[in-house]
């Protein structure tokens, strides 16, 4: 048995990469859907539909890895499955450190799962394994510990057995052990009085390396039955010999002993794994009772005394004694009815493919419609046509007039040559306006095939992003199991709640969304959420509460990440941040608290007094940002110190196409994300309010900062020669200019542009594909015409400007101190 | 060339490499050919805020987005406007394709590997680790620049600081 994966055995490796992914990806699933349930089991540990849940969970995954040779996991889930089994049918209690050591096997497939598809050699999980039969056996120690000391003893060299055996250390020293086990099986084989006998199912796997399985199965068939009463085999014994491949030997028993104790027999050198479960039997209930001898209502109250063990799981020992009528067969629970929809899985960047060629055809949709308008002036009605037919009507109309009131004399026949040849040439160009009145009508066709061209482009394009969509529900549930560890690391009680976790995200941003979200978590919960008595001190309730939430927006999704806690203390990030050297405190006089709160980005800032495992190593929250701005979102935070933190991360639907305005500017073709703009205002210069250098307009009532582009960005003043004749176009003589209220969350500000161009789907390139990150720019996006206009980020283009005349002032202050 | 070229006998007794040679103001320079993508005329390119004046701005390069590079400014030379011999070369640094402007393109010229010689201490004193040699190809001396050293976006601020000046004014 390697814990390496063995591509070698068995199928050719193509094929076996192939199932290995889609064993992957579903173990992944399971294992997603595993915690849901084990956390749903943590605060009702003997909820029977998640027990069973999380036994198929589990048994399924075992079935899977089995049949990909993954040793090490199927062992590992083997023994998880014992363990629910036990649960399952109420012998056991789930308690705290189990449910530890659970989540920690969780942990541990989890981790094998990425391995494999990284494709890494597995690790076995000895000390998890080791633990998992250590409980086991605890248990069913103290389950015992009505016989003898001594056979509590054998039962324990008994189920030492176990991981020698499936470690397959060298055979002597498990011979050795057999005979202990043979001992010990011979000594502990009369029936104790609380082991009731039950009937069960043996299915032991043999090593497909194994020669002469026959004979071990002979071996094993032998040592069962000094421990249990066989009551069917398969295959038949009489058959065992003449089967060529013996792979799997199923037996049917009936016994008092224990799962564990069947097993330590049954697993000789060259079985690969051994599978117990209960099955039913219509007369295992009354044979229990009887093999017991008491009712087994009057047994509990004794083994109550005697064991130390929760009242429950007395209470499931009677309930063993009719264990397999509330269970099902494992082995088929597998099969039950799914709730998955059908679905196919495709390799994610087959789909970044599609999704770039949508892009594509998004562009080139854009490049027909531009031509076709620059046609329309040439087709128009109205137009070209219809000038040329009225010239060649009143042509041929004075024509007719002149040759009527004409005599014919000498001169007149070379006039009326004349006059023939003008007839012919009006002749020639109703014939070609006949081809143009044609070109015309297929021009029309060309319209409407272009119409029906943007339809379809827009509903593929639709539909690619659609495929790409998955609900947030997944990736918030994750965190109830980080909300878990964290408080209870921290000790603080935490109230979780999720909203909204049907809103549905690109694939890509879901999986790179985990890290920055854990960190925004784990920041709420470590410095946001106050201790329980400071809660009770402020009238809040002892438990904090934390919110994440997915709201759809347009064509955004809002992420919020809300808790209830301390709020942003200014006055610990001023210090901080004088402390730092981040700012002067000249600097954050003139700063409103929502400003001081945003240095919580700056690289290297943390105002945790405590570095603790969990947060304030302060490289944090610009790594957030970082992060964030990566998948083309925004993130800002909104505190109201005393009653809480909500940050909001903002995201494009998709990565790739956004709907824009587009704009001219002096310095060429810029948009914004029609999401951030709230309206567009026309400004006459003469409303413009200049107050110390800045200029601001006023909307309804509303003061709001004017901007102009060069306040953002600084612009270097070489011109190249192809500008020059964009800034022509740009130039507007009018009086009145156009302004774009500009607004983000908290933010607003009106950008004076040159002239309005409209709204478009822009397919999004990153500018750092080929270059670098532009501060104050999302990207960039060809247009129709093949030119690239710039997309701006609205949120850093804000931060720009208030950064910019923040240093313009201090700039000009300098200057005019020395003077002064 | 001036003697008539024999492949075999050429590539076969020393080894010889394709350069593409252009001009900036006076002095001729070459790219290896095989760091060069393609040779193409500009006629749009977007100005870009936040960068430094040797960056023109982006295009669109078939359907990607690549910046454009002004050579003449990134060497410290004033610009001149585009005309009919204006082209861009596109060249590939690592995984990203970057355009760069430059006043002509001469010619593909081989250059043998003997032929190649080591600038001189005070060229590349100056941290110009972007010019990989000198050499010689009929009476004119033709400054080699390795692609990855010159064009990469993290070194173009150290390569503009760094530039020639005693070679272009000549």
């Amino acid at each position: 048995m390697s814990d390496d994966f063995d591509f070698s055995s068995g199928m050719p490796s193509d094929e076996m990469a192939q199932y290995l992914q889609m064993f992957v990806d579903e173990t992944s699933e399971q294992l997603d859907a595993l915690v849901d349930v084990l956390l749903v089991l943590e605060s009702n540990p003997s909820s029977p539909s998640e027990l069973n849940e999380s036994f198929r969970l589990i048994h399924s995954i075992k079935g899977a890895a089995a049949m990909m040779g993954l040793d090490s996991i199927t062992l590992l889930t083997h023994h998880l499955e014992n363990y629910f089994e036990r649960l399952r049918s109420g012998i056991q209690l789930l308690d705290r450190p189990m449910m530890q050591l659970i989540l920690k096997c969780v942990d541990f497939l989890r981790e094998a799962t990425v391995k494999l598809r990284d494709g890494e050699p597995l690790r076995s999980s000895p000390d998890l394994l080791d633990e998992l039969v250590n409980r086991e056996n605890s248990h069913e120690a103290s389950a015992a510990v009505e016989s003898s000391s001594g056979s509590r003893h054998s039962t324990k060299i008994a189920e030492r057995v176990e991981p020698i055996a499936v470690e397959e250390t060298a055979v002597e020293e498990t011979a050795v052990e057999e005979t202990a086990v043979q001992e010990t099986a011979v000594e502990a084989s009369q029936a104790t009085p609380s082991n009731p006998l039950v009937d069960k199912r043996l299915i032991v796997y043999f090593d497909r390396k194994l020669e002469l399985p026959e004979l071990k199965a002979e071996l094993i068939l032998a040592r069962v039955r000094e421990l249990a009463e066989i009551t069917r085999l398969s295959p038949a014994i009489q058959d065992i010999a003449s089967i060529v491949e013996l792979r799997t030997l199923q037996i049917w028993v009936r016994t008092v002993r224990s799962d564990s104790e069947l097993r330590a027999v049954s697993e000789v050198v060259g079985v690969e794994l051994v599978e117990i479960d209960a099955v039913e039997s219509e007369s295992s209930v009354l044979v229990a009772t009887d093999a017991v001898g008491l009712p087994p209502t009057v047994l509990a109250p004794g083994l109550r005394n005697e064991i130390s063990m929760p009242p429950v799981a007395a209470n499931a020992i009677t309930a063993a004694t009719e264990p397999v009528s509330s269970v099902d067969v494992p082995a088929h629970s597998s099969d039950g009815p799914s709730k998955m929809a059908e679905t196919v899985r495709v390799d994610i960047q087959r789909l970044d493919k599609l999704m770039n060629l949508a892009g594509e055809l998004v562009v080139n949709r854009a490049r027909f419609v531009q031509v076709a308008q620059q046609m329309s002036e040439t087709f128009k009605k109205s137009g070209l046509l219809g000038s040329l037919r009225d010239l060649c009507d009143q042509l041929q109309e004075n024509l007719l007039e002149d040759s009527k009131t004409t005599a014919i004399t000498q001169d007149q026949v070379v006039k009326a040559e004349k006059r023939l040849e003008l007839q012919m040439g009006i002749n020639t160009l109703q014939q070609q306006l006949q081809v143009l009145e044609h070109g015309r009508r297929s021009f029309l066709q060309l319209n409407e095939a272009i119409d029906q061209f943007s339809r379809v482009s827009d509903g593929l394009q639709r539909g690619v992003l659609d495929t790409r969509m998955v609900p947030v529900g997944p990736l918030f549930n994750r965190f109830k199991r980080t909300v878990r560890d964290i408080s209870g690391e921290l000790n603080k009680s935490v109230n979780f709640v999720i909203h909204g976790e049907k809103t549905e995200l690109d694939k890509r941003m879901i999986d790179a969304l985990g890290d920055p979200l854990v960190h925004l978590v784990r920041n709420a919960i470590d410095h946001g959420l106050e201790s329980e008595d400071v809660r009770k001190s402020r009238g809040k309730p002892e438990a904090g509460t934390l919110t994440l939430e997915a709201v759809h927006s347009g064509n955004n999704v809002l992420i919020y990440v809300r808790d209830d806690g301390g709020g942003i203390n200014v006055e610990k990030i001023k210090k901080r941040v004088l402390e730092r050297g981040i700012a002067t405190s000249s600097e954050l006089e003139n700063m409103s608290d929502h400003e001081i709160s945003q240095f919580i980005w700056s690289p290297g800032f943390s105002t945790a007094e405590v570095v603790s495992g969990i947060s304030g190593r302060g490289v944090g929250m610009d790594i957030v940002k970082t992060r964030i701005r990566e998948l083309s979102g925004t993130i800002e935070v909104h505190s109201v110190f005393g009653q809480g933190t909500t940050f909001v991360i903002r995201l494009p639907l998709t990565l790739a196409i956004i709907r824009s305005l587009l704009f001219q500017l002096n310095e060429g073709m810029f948009a914004a994300p029609i999401e951030n703009v709230r309206e567009i205002v026309s400004v006459r210069d003469r409303d413009i309010i200049s107050v110390h250098g800045r200029n601001s307009i006023e909307v309804r009532g509303e003061f709001i900062p004017l901007i102009d582009i060069e306040d953002v960005f600084d612009w270097h003043k070489t011109r190249y020669a192809y500008e020059v004749n964009q800034s022509d176009v740009a130039a507007n003589e009018s009086d009145n200019s156009s302004v774009i209220i500009l607004s983000t969350i908290n933010k607003k500000m009106g950008l004076s542009v040159s002239a309005l161009r409209g709204c478009e789907n822009l397919v999004v390139k990153s500018l750092d594909e080929n270059f670098t990150h532009i501060q104050g720019l999302a990207g960039a996006s060809i247009l129709g015409d093949g030119s690239v206009c710039l997309l701006l980020d609205i949120v850093s283009c804000v931060d720009l400007a208030q950064e910019r005349l923040r240093d313009r002032k201090r700039i000009t202050r300098k200057r005019v101190q020395p003077s002064s | 060339m001036n003697k008539p070229y024999n492949p075999v006998r050429d590539n076969l007794s020393r080894k010889i490499a394709q350069f593409v040679a252009f001009r900036i103001e006076n002095q001729s320079y070459a790219f290896r050919i095989e760091q060069i993508q393609e040779i193409v005329i500009l006629d749009q390119v977007t100005k870009t805020p936040q960068v430094p004046d040797y960056v023109e701005g982006v295009a669109n390069l078939r359907g990607s987005i690549i910046p454009i590079i002004n050579l003449r400014k990134l060497f410290g030379l004033e610009i001149k406007p585009v005309d009919e011999d204006t082209r861009t070369i596109v060249v590939n640094v690592g995984s990203r394709t970057i355009g760069c402007t430059v006043d002509t393109v001469s010619q593909v010229v081989r250059i043998a590997a003997d032929d190649i010689h080591p600038a001189p201490e005070t060229v590349t004193g100056h941290g110009a680790s972007y010019i990989a040699g000198f050499a010689r190809v009929k009476e004119q001396l033709i400054v080699l620049l390795e692609v990855d050293e010159l064009l990469d976006p993290q070194k173009l601020a150290h390569v503009s600081q760094s530039t020639l000046p005693d070679l272009t004014k000549t």
